[in-house]
């Protein structure tokens, strides 16, 4: 199992996925590993190959910040094929490609959207109502994770 | 009445091209402009940061091309402390960036050129993308795309760290020569990387070249602009992606000159425009013009097509073949026909895997003496590389004791971005009207004229939904909004 930050710590808001999965870093037993990557499009294959289930802790952009809040989201509900860059194919693309390709992917994947306001600054401040996210975003993280996990492992 | 088009995302404004097609009251084009964000901040965010830290910082800003600007950056502390590497250091350098190259252009190839070529620029919208690709060249081609992907990939982390945040580049050589028992692995890899690239030319001739109507778009005059050409030379002005001088050539193919990373604000300044972020780069001694071609106006191209433009020639054997059958194919030299890119580009994965495999066969690059320790005071370190999208040059300032005081960047798709401008402008014109801008394939011909240059203007983030969306909106005189797509 694969708990899986995605974001750029050096952009602001972007961090937030990151941080998340720096907070869970000693979280699980040792068959759920945590990492986390500045990475995207076609690099996600690489992250997602022989894993049986993952869970994405990714940012979002809403239209209002104020009032956003954290989402579940499954794969049919982001990364739709634009067929613009293969450096920002989404994940429901590289879904289709393992599954084409036979390189077995993931039974399930679950995504965790965190809004954010401003991630396209350079800074390594985030701001501070997305920096309040972040233990809540954890702590559901840790749900989700624990309930892929046997009772006994808990 | 005047309308409008536009191309622009789903869910986020930023990390997204848009491209606006504004219609005459006649419903003919009367300008179209490529618009890409912008990210804040980055000379703030360095100063007062130790100039050590660029190699890692750089390489983050842009999840795309990390390691050009990890190499751009390397290079730039070299000149900052006046210090020369050993020749193994200069040379695993060089080997760790054929292999990103070699391995950045398959995947452009294959990924992204490959909907509009391999596909078909008109091919329906549901087939125009990496699984249209994979649909017609195959899953074992597909397959042996992902998995020499990921061996040129995993060849990099092992010398250098991960790719995204490398600890590869000191100044004054790299942090650790290359084992002896690693050896046999480069040479093998680089053996199958050289196949790898030959079978990309192959399978380019038999489904691009031999296709008329492919060969039709590729040189008609929608896609052609005759600028000036720009591109790092060797010693003896072949192509090189490492290292050399920045040679220009005229439209007519006759060298304008050639200058040192030192000497880049004499060669280029940059005009802003008031509806982009963006400033556009153009050669300084002729001076900006506008959005136009021709031998009056400073506007320049850098990248693949542009760097065969301004060598005479390839440093490796096959490269050069391939290299002179592009130029007698296409009618001499230089080639101004911008969809030439494509094949320019696997002539470049060529070069990067032979050049690849003769470094990995050096019997130097194993030499441990990789690094030349700094010992003068900092103050100007300026360098420049060729990214897989083009010349990208670093400079920065520092106090005596080497902490940034001034740091400037101009990136690949930022030296293209006055082409990129003109060939939207260009194409738009030639086929979008009041009644041709509801077709679709038509529009994603206007989005072929940026996509054969591999622009990257997400740099970095990547907020859900994970894609980078592409909005194409018209419009008419008045603003109004008559069409509007989205990727």
């Amino acid at each position: 199992m694969l708990v899986l930050g995605l974001g750029n710590d050096l952009l602001k808001d972007d961090a937030v996925g990151i941080r998340v999965a720096e907070k869970l870093a000693s979280a699980f037993p040792p068959e759920v590993e945590v990492r986390s990557t500045s990475l995207f499009g076609l690099s996600l294959l690489d992250e997602l190959l022989g894993r049986e289930k993952v869970l994405v802790i990714d940012s979002y952009v809403p239209e209002e910040f104020v009032g956003s809040e954290i989402q579940e989201r499954n794969l049919d509900s982001v990364g739709e094929s634009c067929g613009v860059s293969p450096h920002f194919v989404g994940l429901g693309e590289v879904r289709e490609v393992m599954r084409r390709l036979g390189l077995g992917f993931p039974r399930e994947v679950r995504i965790l959207a965190i809004p954010v306001s401003d991630p396209t600054t350079f800074s390594t401040e985030m701001t501070p109502a997305v920096a309040a996210l972040v233990d809540e975003a954890a702590a559901r993280a840790r749900r989700i994770v624990d309930g892929w996990l046997p009772v006994a492992a808990h | 009445m005047a309308q409008r088009i536009t191309i622009d995302p789903i869910t986020r404004l930023e990390g997204h091209g848009k491209i606006e097609i504004f219609l005459d009251d006649a419903g003919n084009v009367s300008r179209a402009y490529f618009q890409v964000p912008e990210l804040r901040g980055f000379e703030q965010f360095v100063v007062g940061r130790p100039a050590e830290e660029m190699p890692q910082i750089t390489s983050r800003i842009c999840g795309v091309c990390p390691t050009a600007h990890h190499m751009a950056a390397t290079k730039a502390l070299d000149d900052l402390y006046q210090v020369d590497p050993p020749p193994a250091a200069k040379k695993l350098r060089e080997l760790i960036y054929s292999i990103f190259m070699l391995e950045d252009h398959a995947l452009h190839f294959y990924f992204l050129g490959g909907p509009d070529f391999v596909v078909g620029p008109k091919a329906p919208k549901a087939e125009r993308n990496v699984l249209g690709v994979i649909g017609k060249v195959g899953v074992e081609v597909g397959k042996q795309v992902i998995g020499m992907r990921k061996e040129l990939r995993d060849l990099i982390a092992l010398l250098g760290g991960k790719v995204i945040h490398p600890v590869f580049g000191l100044p004054g050589g790299v942090s650790k020569p290359m084992a002896p028992a690693d050896q046999p692995r480069f040479i093998e890899a680089a053996k199958r990387g050289v196949d790898f690239a030959l079978f990309t030319l192959a399978t380019f001739e038999a489904i691009v070249l031999k296709n008329q109507q492919y060969v039709d778009a590729i040189t008609s005059e929608m896609y052609t602009h005759r600028t000036y050409s720009m591109g790092m030379v060797d010693g003896k002005n072949r192509g090189n992606f490492y290292d050399g001088r920045i040679r220009v050539v005229d439209p007519q193919g006759k060298e304008f000159g050639v200058f040192t990373a030192r000497e880049y604000l004499d060669a280029i300044a940059e005009h802003v425009e008031p509806w982009s972020y963006i400033k556009f780069p153009y050669l300084k001694k002729v001076g900006w013009k506008g959005f136009v071609d021709g031998a009056d106006s400073g506007v320049y191209s850098v990248a693949p097509l542009a760097r065969l433009n301004a060598s005479d020639g390839m440093a490796t054997p096959r490269a050069q073949e391939a290299y002179e059958q592009l130029f007698a194919t296409l009618a001499g030299k230089p080639v101004h026909h911008t969809l030439a890119n494509h094949w320019a580009r696997v002539i470049e994965m060529i070069y990067a895997a032979e050049r690849f495999a003769e470094l990995a066969n050096d019997p130097e690059i194993v030499d441990p003496k990789v690094r030349t320790l700094p010992t003068e005071i900092p103050k100007v370190g300026m360098s420049v590389v060729e990214a897989p999208r083009g010349t990208l040059f670093h400079h920065y300032e520092t106090d005596e004791a080497g902490v940034i005081t001034r740091a400037n960047l101009i990136v690949a798709t930022q030296n293209n971005a006055a082409r990129i401008a003109l060939s939207v402008d260009k194409v738009a014109r030639a086929l979008i009207n009041a009644s041709t801008a509801n077709d679709d394939g038509l529009l994603n011909m206007v989005e072929m004229a940026f996509r054969a240059y591999d622009p990257c203007h997400g740099c970095g983030t990547h907020s859900l939904p994970g894609s980078m969306p592409l909005k194409v909106c018209v419009r008419d005189a008045a603003g109004n909004l008559l069409r509007e797509i989205r990727r």
